[in-house]
């Protein structure tokens, strides 16, 4: 097989992608971006519908506590522009998840940054509203 | 410092690598004319050929149009931006006082829960252009003018041989909307719009007395120019005109948008909860 200079380069970076900002809402309304946090845990649930594709996260604490947790990501279609499809998601995989906190204070839901997979391929969801505002200055 | 190095060189590897993507990702897409624009990130379409014609002689705006210069998605923002402010200012909305006050006294939380998109509704007129970043589809015949939004797979047909309006119309998100030529340029004139819709993200409410006027401009063959007249006698002291709002050709077919999954909403009443609460 003959590999392009692009797809050798995404074998070797994982797969590294990154989304526009959402506009079905206002991120900074609803969600707190000076707030972030991390889960690790296993995929229990997907919805990959509009508004928002969901994944559901069970994360098990030192002492065997499961906490559930629920991120939102990016609109399915633009996922798909990106290169992000449901099927790079299972129940049951393994994830690590940095997200922005919810601003109405729900501790178990959270706005995805980056999904981080045991098999080294990370996918990072949209860019830090900060930037997106420099750049549109 | 033998890890600093190879650290170094992972970073230039990667950013390679991403400038890699970026310019393969644009080539499959067979776009014409490309100008890097950031060599990481997106391309800034050119002219791309004459303006396109129907067999009746006017400008044929058929394509998918993503918003922005770079006639796809794009993680760059500057390449998503519709207009330059240094270039072709907007004014912000000439509210009457009333209505100023209205709008002023909104929160960030109101802002969100009168959104047509929050709430799932259609963005209307003249939402579909101003508020929609997401792409559409328009097929252009002679007498017809027909525009296919991803967004909510909201759709309008408007006839473009210079009817009146219905004399009296029932409102609609859309409102009742009819088109005429002026030279190469497309006016689709729309009344009786639904109040429901609003005209920015931040509270720009309007009347049964909004009249919208569309201009359609397709300069040459990859952009589509869109500016927006808005009249409306009982919240504005005048008429508000937009920036020529600028797409680019694609060569993508639109996904599907049914907005059947909003969690959003009650986060939202939760938090204006919150706020009450204070």
């Amino acid at each position: 097989m003959k590999l392009s200079f692009s797809t050798v380069c995404l074998l070797i970076v994982g797969f590294m992608v990154a989304l526009p900002v959402m506009a079905h809402h206002s991120i900074t309304a609803e969600f707190d971006t000076s707030k972030s946090f991390t889960v690790k845990g296993t995929i229990t649930k997907l919805e990959w519908v509009n508004p928002h594709a969901y994944v559901y996260v069970d994360a098990k604490d030192d002492k065997g506590v499961v906490t559930s947790y629920s991120f939102e990501t990016g609109p399915p279609g633009n996922l798909r522009r990106s290169g992000v499809l449901r099927t790079m998601f299972a129940v049951g995989d393994t994830v690590t998840i940095d997200a922005y906190a919810a601003k109405d204070g729900s501790k178990h839901l959270g706005l995805v940054k980056a999904y981080h997979f045991a098999d080294g391929k990370t996918i990072v969801i949209g860019k830090d509203p900060q930037d997106v505002e420099a750049a549109n200055k | 410092m033998k890890r600093l190095g190879i650290a170094a060189l992972w970073v230039i590897l990667i950013a390679l690598c991403l400038a890699g993507v970026a310019f393969g990702q644009a080539k499959q897409q067979g776009q014409q004319d490309e100008a890097p624009v950031n060599a990481k990130r997106a391309v800034r379409l050119g002219p791309g050929g004459p303006t396109p014609r129907l067999a009746d002689g006017h400008p044929d705006f058929s394509g998918v149009w993503f918003a922005g210069a770079a006639g796809s998605q794009t993680f760059d923002a500057g390449a998503r931006r519709q207009f330059d402010p240094k270039v072709t200012p907007e004014e912000p909305p000439p509210f009457q006082p009333w209505a100023a006050a209205k709008v002023k006294a909104m929160t960030s939380t109101d802002f969100e829960l009168g959104r047509a998109s929050v709430n799932c509704l259609p963005r209307g007129t003249p939402g579909l252009v101003l508020l929609n970043p997401y792409p559409f589809q328009i097929v252009s015949t002679p007498g017809q003018f027909v525009q296919l939004a991803e967004l909510n797979n909201n759709f309008r047909v408007v006839p473009t041989d210079g009817r009146a309006h219905d004399p009296d119309p029932d409102p609609g998100f859309l409102g009742d909307e009819v088109g005429r030529w002026d030279g190469d340029a497309l006016l689709i004139d729309s009344i009786a719009i639904d109040e429901r819709t609003w005209n920015s993200f931040t509270g720009w409410f309007h009347s049964d007395k909004e009249h919208v006027i569309e201009k359609f401009t397709r300069p040459d063959m990859n952009h589509l120019l869109v500016q927006v007249t808005i009249e409306d006698p009982k919240v504005l002291t005048k008429a508000w005109t937009s920036a020529p709002r600028m797409w680019t050709l694609g060569h993508e077919k639109l996904q599907e948008y049914f907005c059947t999954n909003n969690q959003d909403v009650e986060q939202l009443k939760t938090l204006k909860g919150k706020e009450a609460g204070k």
